[in-house]
């Protein structure tokens, strides 16, 4: 092989043997931590979403998710991540078609009439948006051990056309929690 | 001064390039995948359905097409649209040529009010027709056109293979155009050009130019509302009145009395369908008339029938409606709270009492329903 031939090679070589070696360093040593009981981890109730029906432009929908920390330590970031089971034009109409927000709570929502209240201080973590796809939530801050009381809000827009009448769509929704680096 | 000339192992060289690439992608992505997961917490809030109304709330115009006239005291008289329905009732056009042409036709705009956006399962165009003389033949295809811009949808038959053709005889012909009416909203903006020929260029008479549609939620009929016989290449338009404030209306086959009377009205029947199960939350209707001799005054009230069923009355012979003694014509707009129900506003016939002070006729440019409802 001559010296040209070689060096032709190197370069794509390099390159593997740093991102192997980064990909190695940025791996946990140990797999437990993701199991284990003190792991911080997400969880979401309830485990589904009461069905939405009969919407017309301009109606909002409103279901209340409590997202818990377990574990100690704390999430770097948060996403929610809608996926669309049964797609329609609700889902693929992003001008017209259903959108997303969600709001915390500092306190646990309240019932009240046809809406929810919030006795505590509202933060705006998702503003409105598309219904499907991912997102991250801002001003979450969420620790260990708390709970941040969410609420769904889905709308569809008062302008949206009759083209949308008569339209099902069956959503997923998820929420992945990034763990921020232990110091 | 580069040589063309190539080392033997060159083809060798990029494959091997490409090799350590790929390899370095995949570990790059198989390392930075396991390293996010196991950084990353996933909590499944679960699924759900979300779902529209079949149909928005909305309101919806109908309009009459099928007129009864008792205005002289006597029987009543079929006024209702000729090209509406298959009664025998015939309408005859002008002179078609033996042989088709391009600039010989006739165009049918139908009435919409359907509510908007609803798919279209299927379309039908109805044409029945005879030649005008039972020794002829005639024959014709048609196009689907917009109405609103003429905009050319698509072609049934052609002047060497023509949808349907008559020797004689009455020919009832359907013509499929669900290829082109996909939806309401190309249902309520339709137009359908008919070209003709007559063997002894002679007119063609008709007796039904209608369409029928299908969607998931109602059936229902469009009935022509424009009229335009170009069969000699030059147009001649017929509007059926009450449709719109345009100037073109409808006058009473009899002379009326100074005083109402239970046997002098005019009945009229919209072409209204509503889908069953929907939720009505208004309906009202809108009457434009004047006397058709200026100087007369004439007034008018009116009674709402579920079918046959007296369901309300507005206004009455001591206190009409209104009344109008100029030579313009007047629109009321009466709110109909009685029609509450899908089978009242599918069955709803009004009943229009009226007099008029010169012992004469009236002139009724306008019946228009207008129903507001939602299908859930």
């Amino acid at each position: 092989m001559s010296v040209r031939r070689l060096a032709s090679v190197v370069p794509p070589l390099a390159l593997s043997a740093a991102t192997l070696a980064l990909g190695t360093a940025a791996a946990p040593g140990k797999a437990p931590s993701v199991s284990g009981h003190r792991a911080l981890r997400l969880v979401a109730k309830p485990g589904g979403i009461a069905p939405a029906l009969l919407l017309a432009p301009g109606d909002r929908v409103q279901r209340l998710v409590e997202l818990r920390a377990r574990g100690r330590g704390h999430f770097a970031a948060v996403y929610l991540s809608v996926r669309i089971r049964r797609t329609s034009r609700l889902a693929r109409d992003r001008r017209h078609g259903l959108q997303v927000q969600l709001r915390s709570c500092s306190r646990r929502w309240r019932h009240r009439g046809r809406s929810y209240a919030c006795d505590g201080k509202i933060r705006v973590v998702l503003s409105r948006r598309p219904l499907a796809g991912r997102s991250r939530l801002v001003r979450l801050g969420l620790v260990g051990g708390h709970t941040a009381h969410l609420k769904l809000v889905v709308r569809l827009p008062g302008a949206s056309t009759r083209a949308l009448a008569g339209q099902t769509t069956r959503v997923v929704y998820s929420f992945a929690g990034v763990r921020a680096p232990r110091r | 001064m580069r040589s063309g000339h190539r080392a033997p192992d060159a083809g060798l060289r990029r494959p091997v390039r490409w090799g350590v690439a790929v390899g370095a992608a995949l570990a790059m992505f198989v390392t930075t995948s396991a390293a996010l997961a196991a950084f990353t917490s996933l909590a499944t809030g679960g699924g759900g359905s979300l779902s529209t109304q079949r149909i928005f709330a909305g309101t919806r115009s109908a309009w009459p097409s099928d007129v009864r006239d008792a205005s002289g005291g006597g029987a009543e008289t079929n006024s209702s649209d000729v090209l509406s329905y298959a009664d025998a009732l015939t309408v005859t056009t002008k002179s078609w040529s033996s042989g088709f042409g391009t600039t010989r036709f006739d165009d049918f705009d139908f009435s919409g009010g359907r509510p908007a956006g609803v798919a279209v399962t299927s379309a039908t165009f109805n044409f029945t027709f005879a030649p005008s003389r039972t020794n002829d033949d005639a024959c014709f295809y048609i196009e689907v056109r917009r109405a609103s811009t003429n905009a050319l949808l698509g072609t049934h038959g052609s002047s060497g293979s023509p949808s349907a053709c008559s020797a004689g005889t009455t020919v009832s012909a359907t013509v499929s155009v669900s290829a082109e009416v996909t939806s309401t909203d190309i249902a309520n903006d339709l137009r359908i050009r008919v070209y003709a020929n007559n063997s002894t260029n002679r007119p063609l008479k008709i007796d039904l130019a209608s369409v029928t549609l299908t969607t998931p939620w109602f059936a229902t009929s469009l009935l022509e509302k424009r009229w335009d016989d170009e069969a000699n290449a030059a147009a001649a338009v017929v509007l059926w009145p009450f449709v719109a404030t345009e100037g073109t209306a409808y006058t009473t086959v009899g002379n009326l009395a100074t005083a109402f009377s239970a046997t002098r009205y005019v009945r009229f029947t919209p072409n209204q369908v509503v889908p069953t199960g929907a939720s009505i939350s208004s309906a009202q209707t809108q009457f434009a008339y004047k006397s058709a001799t200026a100087g007369d005054t004439t007034c008018w009230y009116f009674e709402v029938y579920n079918g046959a069923t007296l369901i309300g009355t507005h206004g009455s012979s001591t206190t009409p409606v209104s009344c109008n003694a100029t030579s313009s014509y007047v629109t009321n707009t009466v709110s109909l709270p009685e029609v509450n129900s899908v089978t009242a506003a599918n069955n709803l016939v009004l009943k229009v009492y009226l007099r008029n002070s010169g012992l004469r006729k009236a002139s009724v440019e306008l019946v228009q329903v207008d129903l507001t409802y939602r299908l859930d």
